[in-house]
């Protein structure tokens, strides 16, 4: 079985099988460009991924070592409304996955799953990220999500102007 | 975007420009991004939209997309990043177009029939309330509830021609959180006024289930009404609607509120019988529309033994089935909750029996109707805040004399309302 090896940011190697790694987009290229510029077609592929460290690429391989089966969805799926397939694809395994992890790994989780390309996961934690925003204040998304106001002058007035058709008071 | 301060020579220096500083990141290490954002304003921006997933625009995209219509306006106010991201792909006029008018079946099934599929219509990704109106198949909302069933709070069905197996899947594998459910004129087929035609049950049977036990619950449901005409003489009809409510009653183990409002006799025998068994029951507002008749009278008085801590109830009482006594008794039963009563006298009725302010010393709210005879009672109730006095008959006197009556009140009154004929309508019009 060939394998490659994938290192961490913070060096940590892991070895998977190039099957398995195939199934995130950004791998994928990364194993056909080593295939191309490699003139011995055994080498064991290496590829560093420098944004990510070892404990959110343990948790990304983890999540495709569960779905390797799942059908692969092609990347730019229902582009025009840019809705993914979480209600679709989400099993219990997912969400018993998901829950143990606070939103700093989530978000990590995202950006990892974003670079990587591996849309089945970016679908199930944007979904999970969606779930934190419903139903709260504007307050509490910025708190949740350490994101601060940048809105210049009135804007943060209109903007509120235009959302009176549905914000009681 | 660059001011003069970047410029230099006429050219912009290259690590300020966003591509540039954009790709750069993508190769940094995780560590040495951070400190880069110390550089300068301009590092700091680019990278922590980089670097924060919910300021990139790819994710950012893909997470706004699983909201709820109704959450976008608030999540526009977060920053002006997501507030562009919103009104560039996720904002459309038609679909608020459809909240503020809201939505209809009458649009749905045009642009059902027009598009097929209805999640590629231009809808909200989540509705509160919906209304079915008589002339809608299940078939035609199938889907509609498939999609959209579980952000269904409030649900109407008007002369809806389902049976109740449709009802059933509808509600319980779909509109899991629905709150407030409403049905009127009639849910069982034939029974709907001025129809006349032999009522058959025989898609009634699966109702009748063995094991009460394995109800499915909708913990949500707060709020149940239902008017429904049945034919009192069809006994067959009987059994099967008991076991409806009994289900429907059994499914909703929270719920805090119920309009009943159904013709025959025996299912109000039924209601009263299960108020007054249900040891569970968390009813706090009631409405009783249909008369009471005798047997029913006695089991609402058991509301008392019961000490249910009603805060709303709204009854027509029939001068033969009732004694002014039992009235009186009820109503002194619950006086440590009651705050909105409306009583409708079917005959005009005196009030001597009408507990004192003392007793009833939570009342906000009363309703009066054909009522007949001095209002001089009503001067103690100095702390009602909604007065209606519907189809008054003064003893040969004018309203003008009873002036010292109101006179008393208004100091906390704030709305005092009278009206000379019948109109007691629904709190909640479902046409509006």
């Amino acid at each position: 079985m060939a394998l490659v090896r994938v290192i961490s940011s913070d060096g940590a190697a892991f070895l998977v099988s190039q099957r398995l790694a195939k199934r995130s987009g950004k791998l994928k290229t990364e194993i056909e460009t080593f295939r191309k510029s490699s003139d011995n077609s055994e080498a064991q592929p290496e590829i560093r991924i420098v944004t990510i460290r070892a404990e959110i690429l343990r948790l990304v391989l983890q999540w495709l070592q569960q779905h390797q089966n799942d059908p692969v969805l092609p990347a730019n799926q229902n582009e025009q409304d840019g809705r993914g397939d979480a209600e679709m694809g989400q099993s219990q395994w997912d969400r018993d996955f998901l829950a143990p992890m606070d939103l700093g790994i989530v978000m990590e989780l995202i950006l990892a799953a974003n670079h990587l390309e591996v849309k089945g996961l970016l679908d199930i934690t944007c979904k999970l990220v969606e779930s934190k925003i419903t139903g709260r204040t504007v307050d509490e998304i910025r708190t949740a999500f350490k994101l601060k106001s940048d809105f210049k002058g009135n804007e943060e007035e209109q903007t509120r102007l235009e959302n009176r058709w549905c914000v009681e008071n | 975007m660059m001011d003069r301060q970047h410029l230099e020579g006429g050219r912009i220096h290259p690590l300020l420009l966003p591509n540039v500083i954009t790709v750069l990141a993508e190769h940094l290490h995780s560590q040495d991004v951070h400190r880069c954002r110390l550089v300068c304003k301009i590092w700091d921006r680019i990278i922590r939209r980089k670097t924060s997933p919910l300021l990139n625009a790819k994710i950012l995209s893909g997470v706004l997309s699983y909201l709820p219509y109704m959450s976008l306006p608030p999540a526009r106010l977060v920053c002006s990043l997501w507030n562009d991201i919103i009104l560039k792909s996720h904002w459309s006029e038609d679909r608020k177009a459809f909240f503020t008018r809201r939505f209809r079946i009458d649009d749905f099934r045009r642009l059902n029939a027009k598009i097929g599929n209805p999640r590629d219509l231009p809808l909200p990704l989540a509705f509160t309330s919906f209304t079915v109106l008589n002339s809608i198949s299940l078939n035609a909302t199938h889907d509609f509830f498939t999609d959209y069933g579980t952000s269904l709070k409030s649900l109407t069905l008007y002369r809806c021609k389902w049976t109740l197996e449709n009802l059933r899947n509808t509600l319980f594998n779909h509109a899991i959180n629905l709150e407030h459910l409403s049905i009127t004129c009639g849910i069982i087929p034939g029974t709907q006024i001025g129809f006349g035609k032999e009522i058959s049950f025989p898609e009634l049977d699966f109702v009748l289930h063995e094991d009460l036990a394995n109800y499915p619950v909708l913990r949500q449901m707060k709020c149940i009404e239902l008017e429904m005409n049945l034919l009192d003489k069809r006994d067959n009809a009987r059994a099967y609607v008991e076991q409806f409510l009994t289900e429907l009653f059994k499914s909703c183990p929270e719920v805090e509120e119920v309009n009943f409002d159904i013709s025959a006799w025996y299912t109000r025998t039924w209601a009263t019988d299960f108020i007054a068994t249900n040891e569970n029951l968390t009813l706090r507002k009631l409405r009783v529309i249909k008369p009471i008749i005798d047997p029913d009278c006695a089991k609402i008085i058991n509301l008392q033994m019961k000490q249910l801590p009603l805060t709303t109830l709204k009854i027509r009482i029939r001068y033969k089935d009732v004694t002014l006594e039992a009235l009186h008794e009820l109503l002194v039963s619950l006086k440590h909750t009651l705050e909105d009563l409306q009583i409708v006298f079917l005959e005009y009725r005196c009030a001597h029996e009408f507990p004192s302010a003392q007793e009833l010393y939570k009342l906000k709210k009363l309703e009066l109707w054909k009522f007949k005879g001095q209002l001089d009672f009503l001067r103690e109730f100095a702390d009602l805040r909604n007065l209606l006095i519907g189809e008054m008959k003064l003893k040969g006197q004018k309203l003008f004399n009873q002036r010292d009556v109101f006179k008393a009140l208004l100091p906390n009154l704030k709305k005092l309302t009278f009206k000379d004929f019948w109109e007691v309508r629904h709190e909640r019009d479902w046409f509006s």
